[in-house]
C-alpha cells in the first residue's frame, strides 16, 4: 500500500511517515482547540457548583479553589429535585424506546417503498415540528387536560414522542436510504421473510443511525422547557423546571443553579458513553455497492 | 419493490397464518403507528391556530371574543407590529447559525473519524456531544453572566489572553453573540448526525478510492459527500427547521434586544400571545410563518432532495 | 454468525424494558388517582427552599407532631369560621420569591387551622408567567391561588380575577377588627384595587418592595463622598468613583428591555421630575413630557457616562452581581430587596461595605420612589375561590407576616407595624428598616393600565436603545410616547 502510494507522488517532498505525522498533528491541532471551545464553559459551569457563591462570579477567577460539594448535598437533599430527576430519567427513557419503535419502521417503509403521496407525507411529518413551541402549547394544554393527560407521566411521554418523531423518521430514512436495497435481497433469496430481512441485515446496518438519534431523541426530550413547564404540576414534573428553580425573583443561586445544570448533563454522559461502540460501528462488511 | 405482494405459501396453523400476515402487509404494519400519531399532534394545534388566527382574540376585550375578523388579524400585525422585521431576523439568525453548525460539525465529524487512536476518539465523540445537554434556559442565564463585559469570564480572558478588545457581547454584537451561542449549543447535533453517517460509508468504498491513490479532499468530493448525501440533506433541513423557531435560548439571552435587535419570529409570537394576550395576533404570525416553512421545505426538498439526493 | 447473539441480546433488551414501561404506566395511574387525595409526599415541586432543609414542613399535613410555628390561638381569636372548607385543597402557582421560603415553614398552621391542604407550584418568573396566562385565559383554573403583577388590569379587563370584595363582606370570612387593614401600606391596598383602576380589590398584597439607592462605604470614606440626596450629588458622586477606580464603574442600574425591567426603575425618575406616564389617559402619554424626557436623558447619560460597558443589555441580576462582587460603586436605584444578597457574606464579596439609603430625586422635585407590590388573587374559572381567600387572609395577617419577618428572614412586610417592630429592626438593621419605611411611605407605585405590557414592552425597547446609545433619550421618549397612544387608542 505505502508503496502504491509513494509511486502516485513521486515528487513529494515529505516522506510518507513525515506527511502523515503532519496532518495527523494538524488533526489533533484543530481538535483540541475546539475540545477547549466546547470544554471551557462546561468547565465554568462545573466549577461554579464547586465554589462557595462569592468566588463563583469574582474576577479575576481563582482558577486554583478549594472544591466544596456543599450544592450537590443540599441539591440531593431536595427530594422535589431527585424525584423531578428520576421521573424525567424514566419518562425520557421510555419515550425514546417508544419513538424508536414507531419511527424506525416507518422510516424504513418509506425508504423502500413506493407510498402514494410520498412527497407530501414527508413534508407532513417534518410539519410537525416546525411551529414554535410557543404557538401551540394552549391547544396542547386544552387538550392534555380534555383528555386527562394533564400532569401524568403517559401524557409526557405522549408529548416526548411527538417532539421526536419527525427526528427519526426523517434521520433514519436517510440512513436506509444509504443502505443497498441489495442487501435484503440476498436475505430474502436466502430464505428470509421479510421482516427477518429488515431485523437481521437492515437493522444491524443502521446502527449508527439508530444511536445517533437515540442519543439526540434523549437530549432534546431532556432539555425540553415549555412543555412540561405548560403540561405538568407536581406528579409528572421534569427536571429542567426543578433546575429552574434557582433562578429567583430577587437572587438567582449561582452555585445550585450550576450544580443543578451540571447533575442535569450527567445522564447525557452515561448514555452516549453507553451507546458510544454503537456509533462508529457501519457496515463493516463486504457489500455491493449501488452505483 | 413497489407494493408488497403476496407470500404464496399456505399456512394451516394460526401463528403461521398470523406471520404470514405480518410479512405481508409488513409495509403497511411499520408506518401505521408513526401516522396515528402523526394525525393526533398535527391536526389539532394546526386547526386551532387557524380559528385563532381568523376570529378576535384579544383577551383584554372579552365581549368581542370569538367573533369572525376575516384577515384583519393578519393585518393587523403585519402593520404595525414588528411581525415583518423579526422574519428578516430570523433569516439572517437561521442562516448565519446553519453555516456554521454545518461547516464545524462537518468538519469534527471528518477529523474526528481519522483519529487513529480509539481512546481518542471515544474523547473526542463523548466532549463534542455535551453541550449539547445543556437546556437552554441554563446556559443563557449562565451564558449571560459568563458575557458580561464588567464581571464575565468571557470578555476577561480575551482581554488578558488575547491581543483583542472583547466587544459588549450582549449590547453591540447581539445578533452575532447569539448564533455564537447557538453554534456552542447545537453543533453536536451536526457532529453526531454527520459522524454517524460517514461510519455508515462502506470500508470498500474507501479503500477503493485509497487505492487510486485520490487526495484526501478529492476522496469527500467525489466518494464520501456523494454517499453521505441523504444523510447531509436531512440534518441540515432538520436543523434549519429547528433554527426558524428557536426560542427559549435567545429569548433568555437578550429577550430579543437591544430593542429589537434579536426578535426572532418565535419571541415575536411570544410576546404578542402571552405578554400582549392578543391570541388572534399571534396565532396569524404563526400561520403566516408556517406557510412560509412549509413552502421553503418543499422547495428544498423537491429541488434538493428529490432532484439532488435521492436521485 | 454475530447476528444470531444480538438478535437474542436485542430480545431481552426489549424484554426488560417492556416491564419497566409497564411499570411506569401503573405508576401513571396511581399518580393520577392519589392527585386529589392528601399532597402525596415527594411529589410535590414546590417544596425548593434552597437555602434550608426546611423542606419537610410544606406538604405533610398527616403531621400535628411536630411543633407548629405560630400557636393557633393568634387565630382563633378572629371572628371568621376557619374550618368551614375542611377537607378541601388549595393549589397555589408561585414565583420563585423570597416570600415563598419565608411562609412555607408556617404554612402547617394553615393547615391544622382549616383543614384546607395546601399544593404548591413555584416557578421562576417568566416561566410563571408564561403557565399563569396558559391556565387563567383557557379557563383551566388549575389555580386557586397565584401571584399577580403589572399584568392586573389586564387579567381584571378579560374578566379573570375573581373580585375579593363580597369575601370580605361575609362575616364568617373576615373580621375587621383581628385582621386591621389599615396596617397595609395605602401604596400596596392601592396597587390591590387595579392600581387605582378598578373599584373592588383585585388580591391582596402579600410583598412590597420600594426602589432605595446602594453605595459602598469603603469607596465614600476613601473619596469623602457624602450621600447624594438629589441627582446632581448623585451623579458627581458616580464620576469620582469612576473615574478614580479603575476596577469599579461609577454606579449599574437596569438596561434591559422589558415592562419590568429598565422602565421600572426609569419610572422612579419620571415620576420625580413631576411628569406622569399619562397625562390623561388614554389619549395623551405623559412620555414625552418635559419632566419624561429630562429624566431620560439624565438617566441614559448616567449608564453611559459611569455605568458599566454594555449597560443596556444588564438585568437586574447583572445589577445585583457587579455590585456584589465588588465592580460597582452605586446602584443608582432598585429593589430594596436586594439588601439580604447584597449583605449576605455567603454571596457577596463586599457584604461589609454596603450601606442603602433613599433613592436620589431631583433638586427642584419630589422624592417618590418607585414601589411594588406582589399580590395574590384568584380566578373565576377556580374551583376553590373561597378557600383561597382564606388562606390569603391567613397569610397576610399580622401573626403570620410578623412571625415570617422576625423568626424566617423575611423583608419585604406590606405591613407598617412591622417595620417599627424592635426585633425586626434589630435583625434588618435600622438603617435598612428607616430607609425603606421613610421610603415606602413616599413611595407612588405605578398604574399599571390594561395595555401596561404592550406599551410598556415598546417604551423598553425605546429606553433600551437609547442607553445602547443608537438614539438620543428624547428621541426615545417621544417614539414610545406616540407608541403607547396609538396602542391603547386602539
Amino acid at each position: 500500500m505505502a508503496a502504491v502510494d509513494d509511486a502516485q507522488q513521486p515528487d513529494s517532498r515529505l516522506s510518507k511517515t513525515n506527511r502523515e505525522r503532519l496532518v495527523s498533528a494538524g488533526r489533533h491541532a484543530a481538535l483540541l482547540v475546539w475540545s477547549f471551545v466546547v470544554l471551557f464553559p462546561l468547565y465554568w459551569i462545573v466549577s461554579m457548583s464547586l465554589k462557595p457563591p462569592t468566588a463563583a462570579i469574582s474576577l479575576p477567577p481563582d482558577w486554583i479553589f478549594l472544591p466544596t460539594v456543599y450544592n450537590y448535598i443540599q441539591l440531593l437533599q431536595q427530594s422535589s429535585f431527585v424525584y423531578a430527576f428520576f421521573n424525567s430519567v424514566f419518562m425520557v427513557s421510555a419515550s425514546v424506546i417508544l419513538v424508536l419503535l414507531i419511527g424506525v419502521p416507518a422510516a424504513y417503509v418509506l425508504s423502500r417503498y413506493d407510498i402514494p403521496k410520498q412527497r407530501d407525507v414527508l413534508v407532513w411529518i417534518l410539519s410537525s415540528r416546525m411551529l414554535p413551541p410557543v404557538a401551540v402549547i394552549i391547544p396542547f394544554f386544552v387538550i392534555f387536560r380534555a383528555l386527562n393527560l394533564y400532569d401524568t407521566r403517559i401524557g409526557m411521554i405522549f408529548m416526548y414522542i411527538t417532539i421526536n418523531i419527525s427526528l427519526v423518521v426523517w434521520v433514519m430514512k436517510a440512513f436506509f436510504d444509504g443502505i443497498p436495497e441489495t442487501l435484503e435481497e440476498a436475505a430474502r433469496v436466502d430464505g428470509a421473510t421479510r421482516f427477518q430481512a429488515f431485523r437481521k441485515v437492515i437493522l444491524p446496518a443502521a446502527k449508527p443511525g439508530i444511536f445517533s438519534v437515540a442519543i439526540i431523541s434523549f437530549i432534546f426530550a431532556w432539555i425540553e422547557l415549555l412543555f412540561s413547564l405548560v403540561l405538568t404540576n407536581n406528579n409528572a414534573v421534569t427536571v429542567t423546571m426543578q433546575v429552574y428553580q434557582f433562578i429567583g425573583v430577587r437572587q438567582i443561586e449561582w452555585g445550585m443553579l450550576a450544580a443543578a445544570t451540571t447533575a442535569t448533563i450527567i445522564p447525557v454522559v452515561i448514555f452516549v458513553i453507553a451507546v458510544n461502540r454503537y456509533l462508529a460501528a457501519g457496515l463493516s462488511f463486504g457489500v455491493v455497492i449501488k452505483e | 419493490m413497489s407494493t408488497p405482494t403476496q407470500t404464496t405459501s399456505q399456512g394451516p396453523s394460526g401463528l403461521a397464518r398470523l406471520r404470514e400476515l405480518w410479512n405481508a402487509y409488513l409495509p403497511y404494519w411499520f408506518i401505521t403507528p408513526m401516522v396515528l400519531v402523526m394525525l393526533l399532534i398535527t391536526i389539532f394545534p394546526g386547526a386551532y391556530d387557524l380559528y385563532l388566527s381568523l376570529v378576535k382574540y384579544q383577551l383584554t376585550d372579552p365581549t368581542t371574543i370569538g367573533q369572525f375578523n376575516g384577515l384583519a388579524n393578519y393585518e393587523r400585525v403585519f402593520t404595525s407590529g414588528g411581525a415583518i422585521n423579526s422574519f428578516v431576523i430570523t433569516i439572517t439568525f437561521v442562516a448565519g447559525a446553519l453555516a456554521l453548525e454545518t461547516g464545524i460539525g462537518f468538519v469534527l465529524a471528518a477529523l474526528v473519524t481519522g483519529v487513529k487512536s480509539d481512546r481518542m476518539k471515544t474523547f473526542y465523540r463523548i466532549a463534542f456531544i455535551i453541550p449539547m445537554a445543556v437546556a437552554p434556559v441554563s446556559l443563557a442565564t449562565i451564558g449571560r453572566i459568563m458575557l458580561n463585559t464588567e464581571i464575565g469570564i468571557i470578555p476577561f480572558l480575551i482581554q488578558q489572553f488575547t491581543p483583542f478588545v472583547a466587544p459588549n457581547f450582549l449590547s453591540d454584537v447581539p445578533l452575532l453573540t447569539v448564533i455564537l451561542v447557538d453554534t456552542w449549543n447545537w453543533t453536536p447535533f451536526m457532529f453526531i448526525i454527520f459522524y454517524a453517517g460517514m461510519s455508515s460509508v462502506p470500508k470498500t468504498l474507501l479503500e477503493a478510492s485509497k487505492v487510486d491513490g485520490a487526495p484526501l479532499w478529492r476522496r469527500y468530493v467525489h466518494v464520501i459527500i456523494p454517499y453521505m448525501k441523504p444523510v447531509l440533506f436531512v440534518a441540515i433541513l432538520i436543523r434549519l427547521i429547528d433554527l426558524f423557531r428557536t426560542f427559549g435560548l435567545v429569548f433568555s439571552l437578550t429577550s430579543g434586544g437591544p430593542g429589537t435587535a434579536t426578535e426572532l419570529v418565535s419571541i415575536n409570537i411570544f410576546q404578542t400571545g402571552f405578554t400582549f394576550v392578543d391570541l388572534g395576533g399571534a396565532a396569524a404570525i404563526a400561520i403566516v410563518y408556517l406557510v412560509g416553512i412549509v413552502a421553503l421545505c418543499n422547495i428544498l426538498i423537491i429541488k434538493v432532495g428529490f432532484e439532488g439526493v435521492w436521485d | 454468525m454475530t447476528s444470531k447473539r444480538n438478535g437474542r441480546r436485542r430480545r431481552n433488551f426489549l424484554k426488560a424494558t417492556g416491564v419497566g414501561l409497564l411499570g411506569g404506566l401503573a405508576g401513571c395511574t396511581r399518580g393520577g388517582d392519589s392527585s386529589s387525595g392528601d399532597g402525596s409526599g415527594d411529589g410535590t415541586s414546590g417544596d425548593s427552599g434552597g437555602d434550608s432543609g426546611s423542606d419537610s414542613g410544606g406538604e405533610s399535613s398527616d403531621g400535628g407532631s411536630d411543633e407548629l410555628a405560630i400557636p393557633l390561638s393568634e387565630y382563633q381569636s378572629a371572628d371568621i369560621d376557619w374550618r368551614q372548607f375542611e377537607g378541601s385543597e388549595i393549589n397555589i402557582g408561585a414565583v420563585q420569591h423570597a416570600w415563598v421560603d419565608a411562609i412555607k415553614p408556617a404554612v402547617p398552621v394553615f393547615e391544622e387551622l382549616t383543614g384546607i391542604d395546601v399544593v404548591w407550584n413555584v416557578l421562576p418568573e417568566q416561566e410563571f408567567r408564561t403557565k399563569r396566562l396558559t391556565d387563567v385565559s383557557t379557563g383551566a383554573g388549575e389555580w386557586d391561588v397565584f401571584f399577580l403583577d403589572q399584568v392586573v388590569n389586564q387579567f381584571r379587563e378579560s374578566g379573570w380575577l375573581q373580585a375579593l370584595d363580597p369575601y370580605f363582606e361575609d362575616d364568617s370570612m373576615y373580621d375587621e377588627e383581628w385582621y386591621d387593614l389599615d396596617d397595609l401600606f395605602e401604596a400596596t391596598r392601592w396597587q390591590a384595587h387595579g392600581g387605582g383602576y378598578s373599584d373592588t380589590w383585585t388580591g391582596i398584597p402579600i410583598t412590597v418592595e420600594v426602589q432605595t439607592q446602594f453605595y459602598r462605604t469603603d469607596l465614600y470614606d476613601e473619596y469623602d463622598l457624602e450621600v447624594a440626596e438629589t441627582l446632581e450629588e448623585f451623579q458627581s458622586n458616580a464620576q469620582t468613583i469612576h473615574e478614580n477606580e479603575s476596577d469599579v464603574v461609577g454606579t449599574v442600574g437596569r438596561g434591559q428591555q422589558g415592562y419590568g425591567m429598565n422602565i421600572y426603575i426609569l419610572n422612579t425618575f419620571i415620576r420625580q421630575y413631576g411628569a406622569e406616564l399619562w397625562d390623561s389617559y388614554p389619549d395623551n402619554s405623559g412620555l414625552d413630557s418635559e419632566g419624561a424626557i429630562s429624566a431620560a436623558e439624565w438617566y441614559v447619560n448616567l449608564l453611559q457616562d459611569y455605568g458599566p460597558e454594555g449597560a443596556s443589555s444588564q438585568v437586574w441580576s447583572d445589577v445585583l452581581s457587579t455590585m456584589q462582587s465588588g465592580n460597582a460603586g452605586h446602584i443608582v436605584s432598585d429593589a430594596n430587596l436586594f439588601w439580604p444578597g447584597l449583605t449576605d457574606p455567603e454571596s457577596s464579596d463586599v457584604a461589609d461595605r454596603i450601606a442603602v439609603a433613599k433613592a436620589p430625586a431631583p433638586a427642584d422635585g419630589q422624592f417618590s420612589p418607585n414601589a411594588f407590590a406582589w399580590q395574590i388573587a384568584t380566578s373565576q374559572n377556580a374551583d376553590n375561590s373561597e378557600e383561597a381567600f382564606l388562606f390569603m387572609l391567613w397569610a397576610s395577617s399580622e401573626p403570620t407576616n410578623t412571625w415570617m419577618h422576625v423568626e424566617n428572614g423575611a423583608g419585604f412586610s406590606v405591613r407598617q407595624s412591622t417595620w417599627e417592630n424592635e426585633e425586626y429592626r434589630s435583625r434588618v438593621g435600622d438603617n435598612f428598616a428607616d430607609v425603606t419605611l421613610e421610603s415606602l411611605q413616599a413611595a407612588a407605585p405605578d398604574p399599571f393600565d390594561s395595555q401596561y405590557p404592550e406599551w410598556g414592552q415598546t417604551y423598553s425597547e425605546e429606553l433600551q436603545t437609547a442607553i445602547g446609545g443608537d438614539q438620543t433619550a428624547e428621541e426615545a421618549m417621544t417614539r414610545a410616547a406616540s407608541a403607547a397612544e396609538d396602542i391603547v387608542g386602539e
